[in-house]
């Protein structure tokens, strides 16, 4: 489709630049354009500064600076949660003033507050959508208004100041692989898919990657339903996929949260070890799950682990950098890696986030 | 214009408001029954406006107006239903059916934006419809019914959203109406606003109106009822459901023209947001009862908890935990001030006050002007038996007697020892009499006013109402009390309206309010317009006017007291003591044949009385904690007839010393050498002679009443 | 009404609301059952009335003669022939007889044995508004109604709330007078118990009960409590059932008042006596008397049953305390006031203050 390509020739342009931003240092990039280059009226520190100055002249500017972040997820979700934890401690160390709310898995509650926070003018916000065209309009509101946007996780149609998250198409790609390798191993061709909302990104690349890739090794798909990211629903259309098709070897989505409710399933089902459940996120719900065996595999995209940090760096700059909203778009994508039992009892491959 | 009495009480200015008075006839009002949920709307609104940061800025409002317009929309559908005397828990799904609907219309079909309004609005009314004929037609239950219907079209909608979301998520399609129809303006107000606006009026006026809204009201008051009367039932019950439908629709239309977003969980629960705005607005869930407004006022309320809650960043669960509270708390509270709301106002709609009065003359004093006799014992009975309060009694030239009724009817004796004829039935409580040479009869009747009657029996009302005083709360303009009347040189009659608060048969009320209640009034025969002379005085009874017609006599009852109100001369318009601190409760007041007056005393003040009338809080408990058989009252037992000069001294009593026949005399009149005598309470007329030394040459005293 | 006294107003309001089974029960019994209303008093044959005495306590010395007080005299009736001669005329207001006619106590006097026409003075206590007095075993036993008032003054001690009164027993040999019991407010009647003279019966007009007084023990327990009207004197029927006279109902009225601080002192400061909100032996129909609503003439009359000032009622009361029979005098009637009943031979006679009269209810003896 037209709009996926050009998110990969997006996201590639912007990984070229994020490249080269990271691998340049201050004094190449300062020499090679010079002061010039900073477009007229931004922020940002002086080409000559000592340390205590870094320190005071970045701080004040972003001293007092109001950010909100507005996720999809509630509570009950262990991401949510790490987001919150490192959010909250990275924004008070710079002393911004941040609020964190969730609308719950209400996606009209979350536009509802979502045009509320924009009512309030807040200096950034950091969202987290519950599908493509749902908050497409408040983005672009929130940007000529004059308000930064970061995008978490599951981004939206509307492109803004920076999205920050994995590769779906590249995650759900290998994590398929894996399935699918499992599955020749156990001589079955039967999987399924089970997304979360049926127009969120995550959702929508997980389908088609998984789909292509099941296609490519030759495995049979015999659903691809919304699990609607709630465990209770994913148990309920694990166990009917269990007893309409016992040849099930792999069910694949994406959000540990809700993969939780198909390992149940299976492992009431008696099944462990001969279905797989395959997830994207590696929070401690997944790795019980591989501790117990009812998980095969999840992969760790930093979702909460450094996805937080992530926020907070990439606001730091926009809050200094004097950048108008929505001026420049980009895409930052995160590091992803295939967690199971051999490795989940490494620092660093899951995590926990205690509640609030 | 009309002068103020309310210096005659003796207290000061303060003592004209009372807040006790103005709530009793406040909560009387019938817009007050809404008074719960606007209470409530108000009270959310103060307290988000203070607490939560920038509830009360434009911006907020918008996005305010925005939910508040969606939730609306669905709320009014719900009422309609309800109103109709059924329910409807489908609206919800009905509303993310046709938002899903929309979407698909708008983004995947590239239907004109008019097209894809009139098609969401439409569907939704099928949806409705299928409620409709399955309740209306098929006669199943309506909650089980619309249940049933909510999962269906639940699964409808996820069943949209499995198929169609992922395809509609990466389609664009921008077009002008609609933006416009979910983020525009219109004069700086939201469309959505605007459309909610337009819409709750038309459905006010079908609703309260129209023959539909009449109908739908009828059926869900009794349906059994409105089934007699031939109102076809399933046809309204099916519009109900329809229209409901079509609202819910035209609400799913324009959350997919504002947020673009179909999902699952669109409009999932929102039939228990819809059913809290409803019930807390005031609409009754078991029919019959409900306005479009009363919706909206829940609606609005509904959607403030949610945006003030949003602002306050509190986490989601504690909106649905404050709804079920506020739920649950409000409807015992409005089922509980429909009730009780009668019985509130009885208890504090009377406001005792404090009159100043001096102590009463000691009528115990031996050889005083107010030592007990005899001389009205043994008075002559006339209609013994046949009357029941006979107030007034009044004589025409031929000798024959006129006297009123209980009961409503005018009497007519043609001598002492002849018996009653019926002239009329007035109606009413008659009181006052007064009669002119041709024989017609002016009578102040209690309840409705002031009435002519014809000697053949004719009866023409006179003065029924008069201006209302605006800036009293209590609608003032019907003549609640009138008491007595005479007739002035000009032809005008003067009247007194006793009470402006209590009627006739609670003149004890008034009498234990001690509040001036009354007013003079004045009726022109010639512009058949009838005015109000004087104002704010203490229960007016007796009116006379005076001997040279220059002024008019006015009996206080509660006060103890006779005024005189100056009608002619230097000291026109004023209004001067003429008797003041009398012991009894001066009732009529009638010119004598000698100069003076005859004034009866319908009742004595006794200590514990004065005692009382200086202690408001203690008559107020009394009132409260005894029962009504058992309140304190002046002694009304005991009347006597008393005979007062022009110059306002009391020379002689006449009383009943054994206290046998006439127990409380409210009237006398003097003819032909005989005093007549009436009571509101007795079952007599009375007639003494008297004594030679008191009638002058001159017989008779009546004045003419120029025929209306 | 000042501040404190409104708040403690209201807090009393609060603790009844909270508290219901600890608050006074004000709510007034209705008579119902053996005390179910009647005129039987206007029905009772008259046996003696005066013009200007008003007779108070009743003795029965025989079966043919009653002996009562009226004024400072003892009178003699002889129901057979239907006339009085004194009996004694003492120094002072008669106001107790013993029951059998043997002793007499003058209020603000002393106890005096009644024997032969002489009235001889028994000790030399002078004894304060004595009501009722019952003699046993060489013991007479005093009720003083209060230690303000005297006897005829019942209405003052009842609007000031008092609460002085007191049971006395006098040693009929050495004359010494002893205080049983303290504090009782207004003891108006003092009969034998059911149990002999160990136990006596006591009323207590204005906390409207009865109580059972143990001598030996000096303690007292109510036996009936939350009477409809003010129990005045008690008298044996001998067969275990008891007379209780009442000298007039409770009206709602009267117990507002009597909680209505204020309004009480300023009554009894301004407002005469005969004029006060107050239960009363008749009702004059005076000019100035306090009326109520219910008591409005209607056609010239009085509904029997409107709360009125005085009232007459007789009960017989079983030795447990159920009401049997009342015989009443409604208002309107002229025989309000009885203070007195005792059981003559087959009849029962009594003593109407308020209408000036002995009356007789033939045959009703049990």
């Amino acid at each position: 489709m037209g709009t996926y390509k050009q998110v990969i020739v997006a996201a590639g342009v912007a990984l070229t630049l994020a490249l080269t931003g990271c691998t340049s240092t201050r004094n190449e990039g300062a020499a090679e354009q010079g002061a010039a280059t900073q477009p007229a009226g931004s922020g940002g520190l002086p080409a000559i500064a000592s340390p205590q100055e870094v320190i005071a002249k970045s701080l004040g500017a972003m001293r007092g600076k109001k950010v909100q972040m507005i996720t999809i997820s509630g509570d009950g979700a262990a991401l949510t949660r790490a987001w919150k934890e490192r959010t909250v401690l990275g924004f008070r160390e710079v002393g911004v003033d941040f609020t964190a709310i969730n609308a719950n898995f209400d996606t009209q509650v979350l536009a509802q507050q979502v045009q509320t926070a924009i009512d309030q003018k807040p200096d950034a916000l950091i969202l987290h959508n519950a599908d493509l065209s749902g908050l497409a309009k408040l983005i672009q509101q929130a940007q000529s208004a004059g308000i930064y946007v970061i995008v978490l996780n599951l981004g939206s149609n509307a492109q803004s100041d920076a999205y920050i998250g994995p590769n779906w198409t590249a995650m759900v790609g290998k994590l398929a692989e894996r399935a699918a390798a499992d599955c020749k191993a156990m001589n079955k061709k039967d999987v399924a898919i089970i997304s979360g909302f049926a127009s969120d990104t995550g959702s929508l690349l997980t389908v088609e990657s998984a789909t292509q890739v099941f296609k490519d090794q030759g495995m049979n798909l015999v659903a691809s339903q919304p699990g609607q990211y709630d465990p209770t629903k994913a148990n309920e259309i694990t166990r009917t996929l269990l007893q309409q098709h016992p040849g099930l070897c792999a069910l694949i989505g994406n959000w540990d949260g809700m993969m939780s409710g198909a390992a149940n399933a299976v492992a009431q089902a008696g099944k462990i070890g001969q279905v797989g459940v395959y997830t994207t996120d590696s929070s401690d719900v997944a790795c019980d799950g591989i501790a117990k065996g009812t998980v095969a595999a999840a992969v760790n995209y930093g979702g909460g682990t450094t996805m937080g940090d992530d926020a907070v760096a990439v606001t730091q700059y926009l809050l200094q950098s004097g950048v108008t909203p929505g001026a420049s778009r980009t895409a930052l994508f995160t590091p992803t890696q295939i967690i199971d039992k051999s490795n989940y009892q490494l620092a660093g491959s899951c995590y926990a986030a205690a509640a609030q | 214009m009309p002068k103020d009495a309310f210096a005659l009480t003796g207290m000061s200015w303060r003592h004209r408001f009372s807040f006790q008075r103005s709530l009793a006839e406040l909560l009387g009002k019938r817009w007050m029954e809404a008074m719960v949920p606007c209470l409530l709307l108000v009270s959310v609104l103060t307290y988000f406006g203070v607490t939560a940061d920038g509830f009360l800025t434009l911006d907020n409002a918008s996005t305010l107006s925005q939910n508040f317009a969606e939730l609306g929309l669905v709320a009014l559908g719900m009422t309609i239903v309800l109103i109709g005397g059924g329910i409807d828990l489908s609206v919800g799904a009905v509303f993310g059916v046709v938002n899903g609907f929309a979407l698909i219309a708008f983004r995947l079909l590239d239907w004109p934006v008019p097209l894809v309004v009139a098609a969401a609005i439409a569907l939704g009314a099928l949806l409705g419809s299928v409620n409709g004929v399955l309740i209306a037609y098929a006669k199943t239950r309506p909650f089980i019914t619309t249940l049933v219907t909510l999962l269906a079209y639940r699964t409808v909608a996820e069943y949209i959203d499995t198929m169609y979301s992922p395809r509609m998520a990466t389609t664009t399609r921008i077009d002008p109406i609609w933006d416009m129809l979910g983020a525009g303006r219109l004069a700086g107000l939201t469309t959505q606003f605007v459309l909610l606006v337009v819409v709750a009026l038309v459905v006010h006026v079908l609703l309260s109106r129209s023959r539909w809204g009449w109908r739908i009201t009828a059926i869900g008051s009794s349906r059994t009822s409105a089934r007699r009367a031939g109102m076809n039932l399933p046809a309204i019950t099916f519009s109900t459901y329809a229209v409901a439908g079509a609202l819910a629709g035209a609400a799913g239309l324009l959350t997919a023209s504002r947020l673009e977003q179909s999902s699952a969980s669109t409009g999932l629960g929102m039939e228990f947001a819809v059913l809290t705005a409803v019930v807390i607005g005031g609409v009754s869930l078991a029919g019959g009862r409900g306005t479009a407004m009363r919706a909206l006022i829940g609606a609005l309320t509904v959607a403030a908890i949610s945006q003030g809650l949003t602002l306050q960043a509190q986490p989601r669960p504690l909106y649905s935990a404050v709804l079920a509270v506020i739920l649950l708390v409000f409807a015992a509270a409005d089922l509980k001030w429909g009730k009780n709301r009668g019985k509130a106002i009885q208890k504090i709609y009377m406001a005792p006050g404090r009159f100043r009065l001096r102590a009463s003359p000691d009528i115990y004093q031996q050889g005083g002007v107010w030592e007990l006799n005899d001389r009205l014992t043994g008075a002559q009975a006339i209609g013994l038996g046949e009357l029941d309060g006979p107030e007034d009694v009044v004589l025409d030239e031929r000798g024959r007697l006129y006297c009123g009724d209980r009961r409503g009817w005018l009497w007519r004796f043609d001598g002492p020892d002849s018996p009653a004829e019926l002239v009329a039935r007035v109606g009413g409580h008659p009181l006052g009499l007064v009669i002119d040479k041709d024989g017609n009869i002016a009578m102040c009747v209690a309840g409705m006013g002031l009435y002519g009657i014809t000697p053949e029996g004719q009866v023409t009302p006179l003065a029924t109402d008069v201006k209302r005083t605006w800036y009293r709360i209590n609608d003032d303009s019907a003549i609640r009390l009138a008491d007595d009347l005479d007739v002035a040189a000009d032809g005008k009659i003067y009247f007194s309206d006793a009470s402006t608060r209590f009627d006739g048969d609670e003149y004890f009320l008034d009498l234990i309010e001690s509040r001036p209640n009354g007013r003079l009034l004045r009726y022109d025969p010639d512009t058949g317009q009838t005015t109000v002379v004087l104002r704010n005085y203490a229960f007016p009874n007796g009116i006379c006017v005076s001997h040279d017609g220059a002024s008019v006599l006015i009996n206080s009852s509660n006060l103890y007291r006779i005024d005189r109100f100056h009608l002619a001369g230097p000291k026109a318009g004023q209004l001067e003591p003429f008797a003041e601190n009398l012991p009894g409760i001066p009732d009529n007041i009638n010119r004598a044949s000698d100069g003076g007056y005859w004034v009866a005393f319908a009742g004595m003040r006794t200590p514990v009385w004065d005692l009382a009338i200086s202690m408001p809080k203690f008559r107020r408990r009394m009132v409260k904690e005894l029962p009504f058989d058992e309140w304190l009252v002046p002694n009304l037992n005991t009347s006597c007839v008393i005979k007062i000069t022009e110059a306002g001294q009391v020379v002689e009593s006449l009383w009943d010393g054994q206290q046998k026949d006439h127990a409380v005399i409210t009237s006398m009149r003097e003819h032909d050498g005989y005093l007549y005598l009436g009571g509101l309470t007795n079952d007599r007329l009375g007639r003494i002679a008297l004594p030679q030394h008191e009638i002058p040459a001159r017989a008779g005293s009546e004045r003419v009443v120029s025929a209306p | 009404m000042s501040l404190t006294s409104e708040l403690r107003r209201s807090l009393g309001l609060a603790a009844e609301f909270l508290l219901p089974s600890r608050s006074e029960n004000r709510a007034i019994p209705s008579l119902d059952g053996g005390l179910a209303a009647n005129d039987l008093v206007d029905a009772c044959q008259v046996l003696w009335s005066g013009a200007d005495a008003e007779p108070d306590d009743l003795a029965v010395a025989d079966e043919h003669t009653l002996l009562f007080t009226a004024g400072r005299d003892v009178l003699g009736l002889d129901r057979r022939t239907g006339r009085t001669h004194t009996v004694a005329s003492l120094p002072g207001r008669v106001s107790a007889l013993a029951p059998d006619g043997d002793f007499a106590v003058v209020d603000g006097g002393g106890l005096y044995r009644l024997a032969g026409g002489v009235a001889e003075r028994v000790g030399d206590t002078s004894f304060t508004c004595p009501t009722s007095l019952v003699h046993a075993d060489g013991q007479a036993y005093l009720t003083l109604g209060s230690a303000e008032f005297a006897a005829d003054q019942w209405t003052h001690d009842l609007m000031g709330k008092g609460a002085s009164g007191s049971l006395v027993r006098v040693d009929l040999a050495s004359g010494r007078a002893e205080t049983l019991a303290a504090g009782l407010a207004w003891p108006a009647g003092v009969a034998i118990g059911p149990d002999g003279p160990s136990k006596l019966l006591v009323t207590e007009a204005w906390r409207h009960r009865v109580l059972e007084f143990d001598v030996t023990r000096r303690a007292s327990r109510p036996l009936l409590a939350n009477l409809p009207g003010y129990p005045w004197r008690l008298a044996p029927e001998g067969n275990g059932d008891y007379l209780l006279a009442f000298v007039a109902l409770r009206t709602h009225l009267v117990d507002f008042v009597l909680r209505e601080d204020y309004f009480r002192a300023e009554m009894i400061r301004t407002v005469p006596p005969e004029f006060w909100i107050s239960p009363a032996l008749r009702s004059t129909g005076e000019r100035w008397e306090p009326l109520q609503i219910g008591s409005i003439k209607h056609l010239n009359q009085t509904k029997p049953w409107a709360p009125s000032r005085s009232y007459g009622l007789l009960a017989r009361m079983a030795a447990d305390g159920t009401f049997l029979r009342g015989w009443h005098a409604r208002a309107g009637s002229a025989r309000t006031g009885i203070t007195a009943g005792r059981r003559a031979g087959a009849d029962i006679v009594m003593v109407s203050k308020g209408g000036r009269m002995l009356l007789a209810a033939e045959g009703e003896a049990a």
